[in-house]
């Protein structure tokens, strides 16, 4: 699913830097990236969904070789293959439910389907947000908001789910129930899911871990 | 397309306060510029289309502005009378035609305007209901006077008191409504008719023996005698005045040609108590001083809409920072740069879009509430 091979990273001010002899990720696996915060989780979240190029070494994502493809393609590619949670939810607040989760039919480069909104309400559904599909994030929970982004992460069906820190801005409990629904959302899209967190309580959940501290290299400046 | 336009028009709609306000401003800041133009270019056309009509006009020495207003539009203010003689002087040089009009009585607080039968020909105006042939005592109602006084043919309006407290004063008279004129689109359909004679007996020069005063009851009951004029006692009424001594409040002039104008107006030059002025030049001069207003408001405007675009394009720069981890998500999840820019820009089109609706209409709004406010045709 994920192929890392001699690649080196560095911001354009050097200020951090990131060397990735070899790194892999299996079809269908469930992955924690660890790491203290400014380690390079989010980074390596970013490289491999093509946000981020590196300056050396190949990434390949879903059978694509991204360090092969331009701007255009990779977002293009993104909206195909990847489905994004982001920690702070990253809803539009002038957008109902439904179509918030629809967001990425909308952003120009992906067609919507004829069916795209019967999935969207299906996905709902499946995460209890069947009600409020008309309602407006502002009006939901934190916890609902984050299942709103999850149905919006897996609308396209894509077959990598890459996670940044979901449960950051949740209680234990809506924690556990995120992660249950995540878990089993991607798991029933036969999806693959990589996930930063911090939360060492969750690390059972996933098939491995890995830890970005062994890709940090020194600074530059 | 479709989904950029989808997302700037629920932006628009889920921020309606902020919407509404960019939308408002922009409006006022188009419409004012564009409906100010459009209508002194209207007030300006209606002014020249009735002054370019009447040639000139003759009356007392005084406010040359006032004279030529109050005889094309037979407005409020006070002129001092010039005489019959002085009209009949002019007539009788044969260098022009004199149509005298005698203003400044009411009734139900519309003008008045005592004018001869030649005045309806001059104007071009004709009746749709009754006639137009005045006797005394008779008054022919301008379309829009007509409909604001609710009267038709055959009912009867009193003339106003001058003053209410004018005791001593001249009665009013009981009018005869003989006809109604078609719309002309003019300041003849807000005002009423009568002969001359009738604004001479309402000045109190005219009367009759035995004098056939009648009487009804006022708003607090009590009696008000007035005169009426009825077909049996018409004969009675009679001047009291020498010719040379009957008002009027001014005169239409029409010269006979090149020629006749240009000895009137050499005669009247230097009257002490006389003035001849040529209409369409009087209403140039007050249309250069709204022309010169104009241009301070078009600077002023100019002002005002460098001003709306700093603030819209403070407005836009506020929103693009306040919105920046919205579109930074869309990035990530697969927007394009051109998208983000597009989203806002269509935005603000939109905005622009349905301001310039909104000043179209809020400038054919203002301008038919200005026009009627103004009386402009």
């Amino acid at each position: 699913m994920v192929q890392f091979t001699n690649v080196e990273f560095a911001y354009p001010d050097h200020a951090f830097a990131m060397s990735i002899p070899g790194l892999s990720v299996d079809d269908g696996q469930h992955v924690a990236i660890i790491g203290p915060s400014g380690s390079g989780k989010s980074t390596l979240v970013n490289l491999i969904a093509g946000a981020l190029v590196p300056q050396k070494g190949s990434i390949t994502t879903c059978n694509t070789k991204l360090t092969g493809l331009d701007d255009a393609a990779r977002r293009r590619f993104r909206l195909k293959h990847i489905g994004m949670v982001f920690q702070e939810f990253a809803l539009l607040d002038y957008l109902n439910v439904r179509d918030n989760i629809l967001l990425p039919y909308r952003l120009g480069a992906l067609a919507m389907p004829a069916d795209a909104s019967e999935r969207a309400d299906k996905l709902a559904q499946s995460v209890g947000l069947d009600r409020h599909l008309k309602r407006h994030p502002q009006q939901l929970s934190f916890g609902e908001r984050q299942r709103v982004a999850i149905c919006r992460a897996l609308v396209t069906a894509p077959s990598l789910v890459l996670a940044d820190e979901p449960t950051g801005n949740l209680d234990a409990a809506t924690t556990n129930e995120v992660m249950t629904i995540l878990a089993n959302c991607v798991k029933a899209s036969n999806a693959t899911l990589i996930m930063v967190t911090h939360n060492t309580e969750l690390m059972d959940r996933f098939d491995r871990t890995i830890d970005v501290t062994q890709f940090e290299a020194a600074a530059q400046r | 397309m479709k989904h950029i336009l989808f997302m700037a028009w629920k932006h628009l709609r889920f921020y309606k306060f902020r919407s509404a306000i960019l939308v408002m401003g922009l409006t006022m800041t188009i419409a004012l510029p564009i409906a100010s133009h459009l209508i002194i270019s209207k007030y300006g056309a209606s002014l020249r289309s009735r002054s370019n009509a009447t040639p000139y006009v003759l009356g007392a020495r005084g406010n040359r502005f006032d004279l030529v207003l109050k005889s094309l539009y037979f407005g409020d203010a006070d002129l001092d009378a010039i005489y019959m003689e002085d009209v009949n002087q002019l007539e009788r040089s044969k260098w022009g035609t004199a149509i005298p009009l005698h203003l400044g009585h009411t009734a139900k607080d519309v003008p008045i305007v005592g004018a001869p039968g030649d005045y309806f020909a001059f104007r071009k105006l004709s009746a749709s209901q009754g006639s137009v042939k005045l006797d005394l005592g008779d008054v022919v109602l301008g379309s829009v006077a007509a409909e604001q006084l609710k009267l038709k043919v055959g009912d009867r309006i009193l003339s106003d008191r001058k003053s209410l407290y004018d005791i001593a004063g001249t009665n009013p008279v009981n009018l005869q409504v003989i006809g109604i004129l078609k719309p002309s689109g003019s300041a003849d359909d807000r005002v009423l008719f009568t002969s001359l004679e009738t604004t001479w007996l309402l000045d109190g020069l005219m009367h009759g023996h035995p004098d056939p005063e009648h009487s009804s009851p006022d708003a607090h009951g009590k009696g008000v005698a007035y005169h009426e004029v009825t077909p049996e006692n018409r004969s009675a009424f009679h001047l009291h005045a020498y010719p040379a001594e009957i008002p009027v409040t001014a005169a239409i002039i029409t010269p006979k040609d090149q020629k006749g104008a240009t000895i009137l107006e050499a005669r009247y030059e230097n009257s002490d108590t006389l003035q001849l002025q040529k209409c369409s030049s009087i209403i140039e001069e007050i249309l250069a001083m709204v022309v010169q207003i104009q241009t301070f408001f078009d600077t002023y405007y100019v002002f005002v809409l460098i001003a709306t675009i700093l603030f819209i394009g403070l407005i836009v720069v506020l929103s693009a920072q306040l919105r920046r981890t919205e579109l930074e998500t869309m990035r990530h999840i697969g927007a394009s740069r051109a998208f983000a820019i597009g989203l806002q820009a269509t935005e603000l089109v939109m905005i622009v879009a349905i301001a310039s609706i909104l000043s179209i209409a809020v400038t054919l709004i203002g301008i038919q509430i200005v026009g009627q406010y103004f009386h402009l045709t």
